[in-house]
């Protein structure tokens, strides 16, 4: 079913369509959430609470940009809001969280292996303006104007985060990995093309 | 060209099982919530409404009460022309109690309109019809 179809059903208090939408976004909405806050607990609660604020705002859902950056731009608030509480409890290592919960889509291959815990404590280094579109773009996928939207912030602005993120992961990668020569800058910035 | 996905392979997680659940709970919730606080609200605002209601109530009595006490177009100059009520004895009354005089100053001057300032006229009325008399008028 078209997702703004589905959504008016949403708007219209149709709770077999509000769990269709959960069951299409709960996914990338939890995953969103833990590569922002790097906390599995926290990220789940957003989430519910993301879905908890599109069921009783539904109705102030307006077409002029897709369902997901509507969902999104929810998600990133109640984010910003956690981040700025800054009442995080212990965090949650995904290590003490069970396997069924990974889709386990990185490579198993203990070189790329490395190369992404990395990346990953690059990103988690980076300050929350960068991360966020970053983590958008490159792994949610949108585009700079649906991030634009999301964010409230010009074009122009995402545009030079996600530059500046990248130019920030890069750097710390190089330097995790012992120079530019072990892992070329050119790898992150062309996979950050749009 | 592997490596040139590094990004997107970051792994990924997924959410519990039991979300749709969870969440549908925490909707139930907050709608109690928000039922309850919309009757708070109400409550609220209807108190305020009977306590503005009666502060209200309550002023109007008490500027009634001050303006019967001291009604200004009754007073305006009876304090500067009040006579010195010390130069006189004040009689007792047999019950012990004194009693204030009450003094009125009275000026006949413009009483009578066009008076010249020399002799008075008296006019004397008398009746000059053969009816039945009523006496001399003054």
């Amino acid at each position: 079913m078209d997702e703004q179809a589905l959504m008016k059903l949403v708007q219209n208090g149709d709770q077999a369509a509000f769990e269709t939408l959960m069951t299409l976004y709960k996914d990338r909405i939890v995953n969103y959430l833990y590569q922002v806050s790097r906390d599995y607990q926290t990220a789940v609660e957003l989430a519910q609470e993301t879905f908890v604020r599109v069921y009783f705002k539904s109705n102030k859902y307006r077409p002029i940009a897709p369902l997901s950056s509507w969902i999104f731009a929810i998600a990133t608030n109640l984010a910003r809001s956690e981040a700025r509480r800054g009442s995080r409890k212990s965090a949650v290592s995904l290590d003490d969280i069970a396997n069924d919960y990974l889709a386990g889509t990185y490579s198993e291959d203990p070189v790329d292996s490395g190369l992404v815990s990395n990346l990953r404590q690059a990103l988690e280094e980076l300050p929350p303006r960068y991360k966020v579109p970053v983590v958008l773009k490159d792994l949610e996928g949108f585009s700079q104007e649906e991030i634009a939207f999301m964010l409230k912030k010009p074009v122009g602005t995402v545009k030079a985060r996600i530059s500046r993120g990248r130019a920030q992961l890069r750097k710390k990668l190089e330097k995790a990995l012992g120079g530019p020569e072990a892992y070329s800058v050119s790898e992150v910035n062309q996979n950050g093309k749009a | 060209m592997e490596k040139l996905k590094i990004l997107g392979n970051i792994e990924r997680v997924k959410a519990p099982a039991g979300f749709e659940k969870q969440v549908l709970a925490r909707i139930g919730q907050e709608a109690g919530k928000r039922e309850k606080g919309r009757m708070l609200v109400i409550l609220r605002t209807a108190l305020a409404g009977a306590a503005a209601l009666a502060v209200i109530a309550i002023g109007i009595n008490v500027i009634h009460k001050h303006a019967g006490q001291t009604l200004p177009v009754e007073t305006a100059g009876i304090e500067s022309r009040a006579p010195d009520y010390g130069r006189y004895s004040v009689p007792e009354r047999s019950g012990g109690q004194g009693y204030l005089p009450l003094l009125e100053t009275v000026d006949y001057t413009d009483e009578i309109r066009g008076g010249s300032p020399g002799a008075r006229t008296v006019y004397i009325l008398e009746q000059v019809s053969e009816g039945q008399t009523s006496g001399i008028k003054y």
